[in-house]
């Protein structure tokens, strides 16, 4: 049976619906013109009707994930989802929730896509076996390329052609639906308890740069037509004038397109009495400046949280710093990641720059079609704090309040201050579903129009956006009523987007076994993961 | 393990005997393999066994240090002093002169990478887990030096695999109580052997898994007061005393699946046999509806 929609206000920016009271018709888990006389009616009366959300990127499975939870049984202790409560599978809760729940915090959320961004080539078939077991949601992964000692290889014989089609194999290989390159270099000289310091610094095995790293994957991803650009996590991420190196980046990519992952924590800069200052309106210009970027915020949140990233270097520093626990982990032959739990205070100053520096994003990228909402969960802090990120962008006087509990030093100093934009529902529904959606190239999400999947998100209009956006009336994947009020009321599972890039370029079939039997411990017949891994697998078409 | 392969110039063996326990993991990783700065192999390797006796890894070794039992936390707690430029009083520690474990140390601190393995013989010993502990912060000094790593030498098939998926489900990787209706995770309250001990459960269903053999007596004695349904595809210690055994495939051998190396690294498992048995999830999920099904009776 069919559900209909009347009376609510639609917000649908990809199809210029904004407010508007028209009925959405949906049937066989699709939108469509008409669900004829014998449906389901909900009365949307006093709600906003919009496209289920679309998380870009958060770290929800794979091996580093489920480091992080091993690490923090007491982050689980109190706060756990029981059988009793009407879910079907019990689970652990916290800043990084089991698997079951963390799908139904998103569907509870209004959610109904997630991104796990940063999934080593050999974590894939860990990461999809958690996939597997998220339910509510349509989910993917992203390959991690950017320590890859193949494509050192091939970026230092000049090899573009290879590098093209090993990019296109991997892609396969790894049933992942784009690549993310975190600190470029950076984790292989890890391997030498080492790091790079800005884009054209050479590595140490390898005769290239940062800067060939990008630019020559950037390329070869291009050339594949692939739907979502290249995913970058910059060089120098969570340090005094990292910044620097993001202009630095942007200049070398001359006009390519790149998203920026969580460019908050690469918004420092060293300015102030205490040589730590936000560069976000330097950045926020130079994004409205080069439309061939997009940006993610990585907003922080005060209260404990886990850091959890391909950075190995980066989370070593935490860990000296912090004395926090600290896991390291190195990839043969592609990367290397760390995990350190980690508490944002009120009454740092330099917390609150960092909170301050999210915020300026939002507020001073002028096109809501390039900036999105994320924590870059758990890093920033666990994605169910979105509703409360939401009213600090829609309601300036919750924001003053906000800003009036940090550090007093710090409230002076950050350039959010004086900042008076408020977000008006229509750019909500863009960084949150419908600008997210659009750059991962998913036509089917992020808006309503006919012939989209039938994820459908109803929240009651209130004054408080927190409470609005955190319990929807209703949220409907794929046609079906999967959460009331706030709460999960059926469990579905969704499906695993990959993409399967058509090349030929090169031959490098004799490259591979080579590698495989000089370097890998593995046998590169037992590397693919098989479509056996995704029950529910969409392939979805590279661009013309 | 491939960083291990391709780059340890210092693999050090300690309360673990590969020659026994990993018969593979030598030729494979630790040893004698050729990798991307180890051209010539097992030239290219300084291999040291630490152990309380001489086991048969340390013929394979260019060093063997002999610590006196229960003496690991000792030894550690020195070389840790060593490695933050201190000196313990004495002059020796656990039967070892300090000076070796200086040079120990220093090799350590001067590796391309140091790779330390460690095995029952410290998680089983005096000081459990603290012997660890110790291990895993000797590690950390180390990283202020150099690359250095420290990893455990997981036995049994698949029990890496087995705390992966018991910790993105439950958010713990063993120990999980399920008695309130969501997970709950206490070691030294709700492991196998606390609750046995504690004569709590009163029935057991035992999957891949060995309880008579490798339980303390007094844990695994309950087993015999209560009905136990054990799926295993071989006669075991544990199927001679079951009220029911469910044959099922020998994952790996007879049915293909994932296993998870001891690095964490999940490994597609190919059937190799046929076999007239289930695999383990078809009894586990048909017991799973038939108390369903008991459950809305009675609650009808």
């Amino acid at each position: 049976m069919g559900i209909r929609i009347d009376n609510g206000e639609v917000v649908d920016p990809a199809n210029k619906v904004n407010r508007q009271k028209i009925p959405v018709h949906i049937k066989d888990g699709k939108i469509v013109a008409d669900a004829g006389s014998d449906c389901h009616v909900i009365d949307a009366a006093g709600c906003v009707v919009m496209a289920g959300g679309v998380d870009i990127h958060t770290h929800v499975a794979g091996p580093k994930v489920n480091f992080a939870r091993l690490m923090l049984p007491e982050d689980h202790r109190y706060d756990h989802i029981s059988r009793e409560d009407g879910y079907e599978r019990s689970g652990a809760g916290g800043v990084v929730a089991t698997t079951f729940t963390t799908g139904y915090r998103y569907s509870e959320m209004g959610y109904t896509t997630i991104i796990e961004p940063a999934v080593p080539p050999l974590g894939a078939r860990h990461a999809h076996e958690e996939l597997v077991d998220i339910p509510q949601v349509d989910k993917a992964i992203f390959t991690l390329l950017g320590n890859s000692e193949i494509i050192f290889q091939y970026l230092e014989n000049g090899e573009k052609n290879k590098l093209q089609e090993y990019i296109a194999w991997i892609i396969d290989t790894t049933k992942s639906y784009s690549v993310k390159i975190v600190n470029p270099g950076g984790a292989n000289l890890w391997k030498y308890c080492d790091n790079l310091h800005n884009i054209d610094e050479k590595l140490k095995d390898f005769d290239i740069t940062p800067r060939d790293i990008v630019t020559g994957v950037s390329d070869a991803m291009t050339a594949l037509k692939m739907p979502h650009p290249l995913h970058l996590h910059c060089n120098n991420l969570g340090v005094q004038d990292s910044y620097k190196t993001v202009l630095a980046t942007i200049d070398a990519l001359e006009g390519r397109q790149i998203h920026l992952t969580h460019l908050q924590f690469n918004s420092y800069g060293s300015g102030g009495k205490r040589k730590f200052s936000s560069e976000a309106p330097r950045l926020a210009d130079m994004v409205n400046s080069n439309p061939n970027i997009t940006i993610d915020v990585g907003q922080v949140l005060f209260g404990r949280t886990v850091t959890i990233t391909a950075d190995g270097p980066f989370e070593y520093h935490l860990h000296k710093m912090t004395g926090s626990k600290w896991y390291n982990g190195d990839v043969e032959c592609e990367d290397g990641c760390g995990v350190v739990p980690y508490d944002y205070k009120r009454k740092s100053f330099v917390n609150c720059v960092q909170w301050a520096a999210g915020l300026e994003l939002f507020l001073l990228v002028d096109d809501p079609w390039r900036v999105y909402l994320t924590t870059d969960h758990p890093n920033g802090g666990p994605f169910i704090s979105y509703p409360y990120i939401i009213r600090m962008l829609m309601d300036k006087d919750f924001r003053k309040e906000q800003i009036s509990k940090i550090s007093a030093e710090a409230g002076t100093e950050i350039p959010l201050k004086v900042l008076e934009r408020e977000y008006s529902l229509e750019e909500i529904a863009i960084i949150t579903r419908a600008g997210t959606a659009k750059r991962l190239g998913l036509t089917n999400k992020g808006h309503i129009g006919i012939g989209a999947d039938a994820d459908v998100t109803i929240y009651r209009k209130s004054d408080n956006y927190e409470e609005m956006f955190a319990t929807p009336a209703y949220v409907i994947k794929d046609g079906e009523i999967v959460v009331r009020d706030g709460k999960v009321v059926k469990q579905v599972f969704g499906r695993t987007f990959y993409v399967k890039p058509e090349t030929g370029v090169a031959d490098i079939q004799g490259d591979l076994e080579d590698f495989f039997r000089d370097y890998y411990t593995i046998n590169i017949a037992n590397y693919p993961v098989g479509l056996e891994y995704l029950p529910n697998a969409q392939l979805v078409e590279c661009g013309e | 393990m491939g960083e291990v392969k391709n780059r340890s110039d210092l693999v050090i063996f300690w309360g673990s005997n590969p020659a026994d326990s990993h018969p593979r993991h030598f030729t494979r990783y630790s040893g004698t393999p050729k990798g991307r700065f180890n051209p010539r192999g097992r030239k290219d390797r300084y291999i040291v066994v630490v152990d309380i006796r001489k086991t048969p890894s340390v013929k394979y070794s260019d060093e063997f240090i002999q610590i006196k039992p229960g003496s690991d936390y000792e030894v550690l707690t020195v070389m840790r002093m060593l490695a933050n430029g201190k000196r313990p009083d004495q002059d020796e520690v656990g039967g070892v002169k300090v000076e070796t474990l200086e040079k120990l140390v220093d090799r350590c601190k001067k590796a391309r990478m140091g790779v330390l393995f460690f095995g029952q013989g410290i998680t089983e010993t005096r000081g459990k887990h603290q012997n660890s502990a110790a291990i895993y912060q000797f590690g950390k000094d180390m990283a202020a030096h150099a690359k250095f790593l420290t990893l455990p030498m997981r036995g049994h098939y698949n029990v890496v695999g087995s705390g992966n998926t018991m910790c993105w489900q439950t958010g713990y990787p063993f120990a999980v109580n399920f008695g309130r209706g969501y997970p709950q995770f206490n070691p030294g309250e709700f492991s196998v052997v606390d609750l046995l001990l504690r004569r709590e459960p009163d029935v057991a269903v035992i999957v891949a898994a060995e309880p008579m053999d490798h339980l303390p007596y007094e844990a695994a004695k309950h087993l015999l007061n209560i009905p136990t349904i054990v799926l295993d595809p071989r006669e075991t210690l544990t199927t001679k005393i079951a009220k029911v055994v469910i044959p099922v495939k020998h994952a790996g051998i007879s049915v293909a699946g994932t296993a998870y190396r001891m690095d964490h690294i999940a490994i597609k498992m190919r059937a190799v046999l046929e076999s007239p048995w289930p695999k383990d999830d078809v009894p586990l999920s048909t017991i799973i509806k038939r108390i369903k099904e008991l459950r809305s009776q009675s609650a009808a």
